[in-house]
């Protein structure tokens, strides 16, 4: 009878214990043990009890991260002053759930879509938000110059249709310019493959900005695969809408600033004075005041 | 030697009646004797904030105006309504709030002259340190003769865009009254706002002395038209912002 424990080069007991110490450290991928798992001896079943009750915790961990991570991030969203910190948290957390690579956050301003948070694990990029770094890439315009729609770019086509789009392989896609997004792959020896553009609409119906994931992964291969639906990146996807909409709203407060300056109209303001002061009721009161100070003054 | 001092804003909502009543109640918790004339006959409101009851008004301006009680008739010891102790007197002179009077002033008129000599009269009648106008928006005729008799002027406006065109035009016809002192007060300013930076642009904007700039407080929204701010919160920062803008008054 052959000993199952002989199969690998190192001890199955071993690996049965790393594996324990992954489940802790909430590492443990799911299939680690699969081919102790086919041994019918105890330590077999005990590698397949460990994988099913590690999957378990994966999911109690998925739930309790929905508990811990996005209703405070909604009960924050109604105190926060700093929603450029919270729209950081939102694409980093909707990176997490979708377990994506890279996360973009765009604002539609003056149609077009401005970067706002950049972030790629990967590569380890982390711009605009807390993170200090300007975005130096140019926003996406949702109109060509001769005025028709820029369709070709995943982001724009989200804008301008309202609808979600969500493509499992970019250099494979047809109607697309990703003419940006491969000269980005080359000058950083990266692969971008699958994308989900969302467009985040207020309560008016108004695409006020638009949130891109790249490159899903396999949670267990690290293999790119399509993105999938999510309750949580639902979740998430209400979330930095209202964060965005109050970031808007700030900014737009902030601007008022500027109009205090700006906003007389100064051959009006004569005009305007001249209506009163030029009128005789004005200069006899004028006369009368005059007089009534030279009174005054003089009393005292 | 008494001080006259209107209390103006060219639009309405700017929290003109509110501030009146707050400088009165420093001035007051100065020690001063001080009078508040509500000229606002349209909408009168600042019997509110002195808890002022329309049972215990005796006589109102409008009675003065129609030649019906001498004007010290109409003024009210709401001292005692502060809610605090104070050192000195505010007397308060009411616009009448019973509908058909507003109504009878805004259609017969009334002799604007006779304003002018009612602030005189009740100043040495009541031995008054200080004169406040509350005065109606706009630039009305008594407005400005409200405006042409005091001796310093308090212009209100708010960030807001609907208040700076007519806030320059009550600057301008300000100076050509020459009057004696003009000073800004900003008022209910949103948190997102740098309050010095405020304060510098309106400063060159109007070439103006702005006194103060105040913060929008939902304290003071909360405690509305239910007592007076300065006294209910001395260490709040607006309480300190109009302390400044009295301690100018002053000087």
């Amino acid at each position: 009878m052959s000993n199952p424990t002989l199969i690998s080069p190192s001890s199955p007991l071993k690996r049965i214990m790393n594996a324990v110490r992954a489940v802790e450290a909430g590492n443990y991928v799911p299939g680690l043990l699969s081919d102790l798992e086919h041994d019918s001896g105890e330590l077999g079943q005990l590698a397949h009890m460990l994988d099913a009750m590690a999957r378990n915790v994966s999911i109690r961990d998925h739930q309790l991260r929905l508990l811990r991570k996005v209703i405070p991030i909604g009960v924050a969203l109604s105190a926060e002053k700093d929603y450029n910190r919270l729209l950081e948290t939102l694409v980093v957390e909707a990176q997490f759930f979708t377990n994506a690579d890279a996360g973009t956050l765009y604002i539609l301003e003056d149609n077009a879509l401005k970067f706002v948070i950049l972030r790629n694990t990967s590569l380890d990029m982390a711009m605009g938000g807390t993170s200090g770094a300007e975005i130096p890439f140019y926003p996406v315009k949702l109109y060509k110059p001769d005025g028709s729609e820029n369709r070709a770019n995943v982001v724009s086509h989200a804008a301008l249709t309202h609808k979600r789009i969500n493509i499992a392989d970019a250099y494979e896609a047809d109607g697309f310019d990703f003419s940006g997004t491969k000269a980005f792959d080359a000058r950083t020896k990266y692969r971008s493959k699958s994308f989900l553009a969302i467009p985040l609409e207020n309560t008016d119906n108004k695409v006020i900005g638009v949130l891109q994931l790249i490159n899903a992964k396999n949670a267990d291969t690290g293999e790119i695969i399509p993105f999938k639906d999510d309750d949580v990146l639902e979740a998430l996807v209400l979330l930095a809408t209202a964060a965005l909409d109050g970031y808007i709203r700030e900014a737009s407060l902030r601007q008022e600033i500027a109009k205090l300056k700006i906003e007389i109209n100064e051959s009006r303001r004569t005009r305007q004075v001249a209506e009163i002061t030029e009128t005789r009721y004005f200069q006899e009161l004028k006369d009368k005041a005059n007089q009534l100070r030279d009174q005054s003054r003089n009393k005292k | 030697m008494s001080t006259i001092i209107s209390i103006h804003s060219f639009r309405g909502g700017t929290g003109k009646s509110n501030t009146t009543a707050n400088i009165a109640a420093l001035l007051a918790a100065d020690g001063a004797r001080v009078g508040v004339v509500d000229t606002d006959i349209q909408s009168p409101g600042i019997h509110v904030l002195f808890n002022l009851d329309e049972s215990e008004m005796v006589h109102s301006l409008n009675d003065y105006l129609w030649g019906k009680c001498a004007i010290e008739e109409a003024a009210h010891d709401v001292a005692a309504h502060l809610g605090a102790e104070v050192k000195g007197q505010i007397f308060l002179i009411p616009s009448s709030i019973k509908p058909g009077e507003i109504a009878r002033i805004l259609r017969e008129g009334y002799d604007v002259g006779l304003l002018n000599d009612g602030f005189r009269d009740v100043v040495e009648k009541l031995k008054l340190d200080y004169l406040l106008i509350d005065t109606h928006p706009g630039l009305n005729e008594e407005t400005l003769l409200s405006i042409a008799i005091s001796n310093a002027l308090v212009i209100i406006l708010r960030p807001d865009s609907q208040d700076y065109q007519g806030t320059a035009v009550t600057v301008d016809v300000a100076r050509k009254l020459d009057v004696p002192k003009m000073l800004m007060l900003v008022n209910k300013v949103p948190p997102q706002f740098d309050l010095e930076d405020v304060r510098t642009r309106v400063e060159q904007t109007y070439d103006a002395t702005v006194a103060a700039v105040l913060p929008h407080s939902d304290e003071m929204m909360t405690l509305a038209s239910s007592g007076i701010f300065a006294i209910r919160f001395p260490d709040h920062p607006i309480t300190k912002g109009l302390r400044k803008l009295v301690d100018q008054l002053k000087a």
